[in-house]
């Protein structure tokens, strides 16, 4: 791949057990289209994106596979891979997996498949940070409501706080070696960005969407189909 | 109670605080989130003895410190929790507290705001508290 490629990881191999929908969560339909089918969608459409490596659980993959034929979606998919015991292990392969697609060059994009409504033209925008800065994740003002606490009681109400969202955006190679470091180490991070953080690298903010929800709970998902609704309206 | 943030807010609450029954303690709900008065009793017995308290529960999203466009870091989810409602306050202490702001001319629009203009001790109580 020549030139300073873009690779989505696209993480959908979640057990997605708060939904208890019986199934991975990504194969629910949100607006008549799986949720899964919105991500692939997305880097379709953006020509930023060069490839694709979908993250899929083990069981699934022939599943995920089908779906992409039937919907004919994926059209920069490059290949489908099995994930881990846990996110952190299921970045990890997709990343190994988007290495051997590049050459371990250029910048990778890890997108959760469980948020379907992610605005594409914000991905040119941070790409071009973590081409910059060496990170850049979407993000959005944390509401009110959250606060610091400590032992039951509110110890402080924090400005500056922003909650962070997916797609993330970091050089491939940095990353790599930051979660190399991570699994050396034994760490566990919530988003791919703590294990840059953590590795000295610079993080840019990249002002997201409200809609672009991670759906993890049944009443998500009702938030997500009014969220479909209006967007098909 | 109307969430906006204006200059009637205070008024209002003081109002409304005027005009509530005589009782010990205040609670205060959200006028778009109306819950059944069955479990008032267990959110009651959760605050019991606290000056202000409110329903709030672990945060589910990653958040991060955020300056000039840049990640300082990231706060772990156990330092943060997301507030709900009802709210239960203490009168006296409710109503010192919004004599206090409103002798001072502050402005708020909150709930959350008013104490921490207030530097009211807030305690945390399990979500959901009422059924």
């Amino acid at each position: 791949m020549a030139g300073d490629p873009v690779v989505a990881v696209l993480l959908a191999a979640g057990g997605g057990s708060r939904m208890a929908a019986g199934r991975n969560k990504v194969f629910l339909d949100v607006g008549r289209q799986p949720m899964l089918a919105w991500s692939l969608d997305l880097f379709d459409r953006v020509q930023e994106v060069d490839a694709v490596i979908l993250v899929g659980a083990r069981a699934e993959l022939s599943s995920a596979d089908r779906l992409l034929k039937d919907l004919g979606l994926g059209q920069k998919v490059k290949q489908i891979v099995a994930g881990g015991a846990s996110r952190q292990e299921s970045e990890w392969n997709g990343l190994r997996a988007a290495a051997a697609v590049t050459g371990g060059q250029g910048v990778v994009l890890i997108q959760d498949a469980a948020r379907p409504f992610t605005p594409g033209d914000l991905i040119p925008r941070l790409i071009a940070e973590a081409r910059g800065a060496g990170g850049a994740i979407l993000a959005i003002p944390a509401a009110p409501t959250v606060v610091v606490v400590d032992n039951g009681m509110v110890t402080g109400f924090p400005s500056g706080l922003w909650a962070a969202q997916t797609p993330q955006a970091f050089r491939l190679a940095e990353i790599l070696a930051a979660h190399e470091q991570a699994r050396q180490d034994g760490f566990q991070a919530t988003d791919t960005a703590a294990i840059y953080e953590r590795a000295g690298g610079t993080v840019r903010v990249v002002e997201g969407s409200p809609d672009n929800i991670k759906i993890t709970t049944p009443e998500d998902l009702e938030r997500a189909e009014a969220i479909a609704r209006r967007r098909s309206a | 109670m109307p969430d906006a943030a204006n200059a009637d807010w205070l008024p209002a609450l003081r109002s409304a605080l005027a005009q509530a029954a005589p009782a010990s303690r205040i609670v205060i709900e959200a006028r778009d989130r109306p819950r059944s008065t069955n479990g008032l009793s267990a959110l009651l017995e959760a605050a019991s003895g606290a000056l202000a308290a409110v329903p709030g529960r672990a945060v589910a999203d990653t958040y991060k410190e955020v300056r000039d466009g840049r990640v300082v870091r990231t706060v772990p989810r156990e330092a943060l929790a997301e507030l709900g409602s009802p709210w239960v306050f203490e009168r006296h202490v409710l109503e010192e507290a919004v004599d206090r702001l409103l002798a001072d001319r502050a402005t708020c629009g909150s709930l959350i705001e008013l104490c921490r203009l207030a530097g009211l001790e807030l305690r945390l109580v399990p979500w959901p508290a009422i059924p």
